[in-house]
């Protein structure tokens, strides 16, 4: 009773000051953070690492949208069924492109998928999962933040700056127990199981930050008083993410799964392969998490000595 | 074996660029308009139109009184709402004369509008200091939030009097001027370099190349 208690205590006091952040920062260039009292800018942390997107699938993205816009508009007009189609159409092609995009975990994916023993139907439901989580994140936000004065979608960038930063220093944190315990059984020759429930359970929860693409369809629909019909495109927007999500799964898993029939037979040098590529598997992810989440926690680390 | 663990890592390391780029969150294109007075170029109109998403946001939050326009109090507002801290950002105006890089320190006449349920921004940077010749001048993000793109339809206008001056354009990536932005930079460090140095990353600005001379 105690545990849960302080457990809902430390959820709150985390959502509070992403919430606290929220108030006083933002990463959109247009908004800024605002000024302090001396009228200094005030602290920002920095997104989770970026650079320059490929022009044509960001061209591809943006005629989408804009698409996706303008049928929002006629279905505040007069709403129609092939409209309703129309729209849940383009939000799907949309969440596609979108998750081929940066982001969504498909790295995370292929380094987990190549790292543990999981049955076939597994990297499909994780996929799904966390392109679901990932939207219904974004609906939780911005319904959060309804009401609020000024602009929304700065707001919302900000909180997704602090989430997603966090989401990756959890995962370097797991991913380095990950690495040190493939490490310390691959010496010993025990068995992994219960390590790869953990590592699911974790990405699952790193998977809940909200997608920016879907805060954006949210507020617009917000504004035109029709949140049924964004709410639908966004889950509609979220099944058409998993879909190269789920193809980065099973990328690892088809190449994971042929490995250990080209072996089968071979027992003992089966059990070292498979530890080295849990090794490998676990290794990549850490990796990657700490390259990715570096901008996040320097800026985060000069915050705080102020 | 060794050729599959060989795939692995590849198919891996495949994985890594396309993760390292951003989405862009906004999109906007950028028009611009260079005036001349008699034969002096005195400066660029820049027009922005946004994205419906951003564009629903900012109508939501300043056109308070919801008639489709925004007053001038309204247009205060969006401007220290929703524009001056661009001013950290050199306003996305990035001008270059030879070697000579510079950005506006300020840029005057702002004013919004509703055109299509999409946002407009419209400004002027003044250039009448530049020198006659060749001048260079890009607009884009290098943090990548915004996906700037000039329209493919008129994205240049130039107004002059063709008794004082011809000047012409076109618009190219420069590769032989990059510029440098560090990514492990604080959301708020938005310096931009023009040498490289250990740590810092590319961007190929499109420029719009005006020539003319006196």
């Amino acid at each position: 009773m105690r545990t849960s208690r302080v457990r809902i205590a430390k959820i709150t006091a985390f959502l509070a000051t992403l919430f606290i952040c929220a108030q006083t920062l933002a990463a959109n260039p247009f908004m800024g953070a605002g000024t302090g009292a001396e009228g200094r800018p005030n602290p920002q942390a920095a997104p989770v690492r970026t650079g320059p997107a490929d022009l044509h699938l960001v061209a591809r993205q943006a005629s989408l949208r804009d698409a996706l816009g303008n049928y929002f508009h006629s279905w505040k007009e007069s709403g129609s069924r092939s409209l309703f189609w129309g729209i849940l159409g383009v939000s799907f092609l949309y969440g596609i492109l979108h998750a081929l995009g940066p982001g969504h975990r498909k790295t995370v994916i292929f380094s987990l998928y190549l790292a543990r023993r999981a049955p076939s139907w597994e990297p499909a439901m994780t996929g799904a999962l966390l392109a679901i989580l990932h939207a219904s994140a974004a609906i939780v936000l911005l319904m959060a933040l309804r009401g609020i004065s000024g602009a929304i979608s700065g707001r919302a960038d900000n909180v997704t700056i602090y989430m997603e930063g966090f989401a990756y220093a959890l995962l370097i944190a797991v991913a380095l127990y990950l690495v040190t315990q493939a490490i310390r059984d691959l010496a010993r020759g025990k068995d992994h199981a219960s390590r790869s429930a953990m590592s699911l359970g974790t990405i699952l929860l790193t998977g809940i930050y909200p997608c920016p693409g879907a805060i954006l369809i949210l507020v617009l629909s917000l504004t035109l008083n029709i949140t049924g019909i964004g709410t639908l495109a966004v889950f509609a927007m979220s099944l058409g993410m998993s879909l190269p999500i789920i193809v980065a799964g099973y990328l690892a898993w088809f190449g994971r799964t042929g490995i250990f029939l080209a072996l089968k037979g071979n027992e003992s040098r089966l059990a070292r392969v498979s530890a080295l590529i849990e090794l490998f598997g676990y290794s990549f992810l850490l990796a990657f998490a700490a390259y990715m989440a570096a901008p996040f926690i320097v800026s985060l680390a000069r915050m705080i000595r102020g | 074996m060794r050729k599959a663990l060989r795939l692995f890592f590849i198919l891996a390391l495949a994985t890594i660029p396309a993760l390292l780029s951003a989405h862009p969150h906004m999109f906007l294109t950028s028009t611009a308009e260079f005036v001349w007075e008699k034969e002096k170029l005195s400066g660029c109109w820049i027009e922005w139109t946004f994205d419906q998403f951003f564009s629903a946001d900012i109508i939501q939050a300043y056109d308070a009184d919801g008639n489709g326009r925004f007053s001038a109090e309204e247009t205060r507002q969006v401007y220290n709402g929703a524009f001056i801290n661009l001013k950290n950002y050199y306003y996305f105006t990035f001008i270059r004369q030879g070697k000579n890089r510079t950005n506006p320190s300020s840029v005057t006449k702002f004013s919004a509008g509703i055109r299509n349920q999409k946002m407009w921004y419209r400004f002027f940077v003044d250039l009448s200091k530049s020198a006659p010749g060749e001048l260079c001048f890009a607009v884009y993000d290098y943090t990548f939030f915004c996906d700037i793109r000039y329209p493919d339809a008129a994205p240049v206008k130039l107004t002059f009097d063709p008794a004082f001056v011809k000047p012409s354009y076109q618009i190219v990536e420069n590769k032989e001027y990059p510029v440098y932005y560090n990514p492990l930079g604080a959301a708020d460090d938005n310096t931009v370099y023009y040498t490289w140095k250990k740590g810092l990353q590319t961007y190929y600005p499109r420029e719009i190349r005006i020539t003319y001379a006196n």
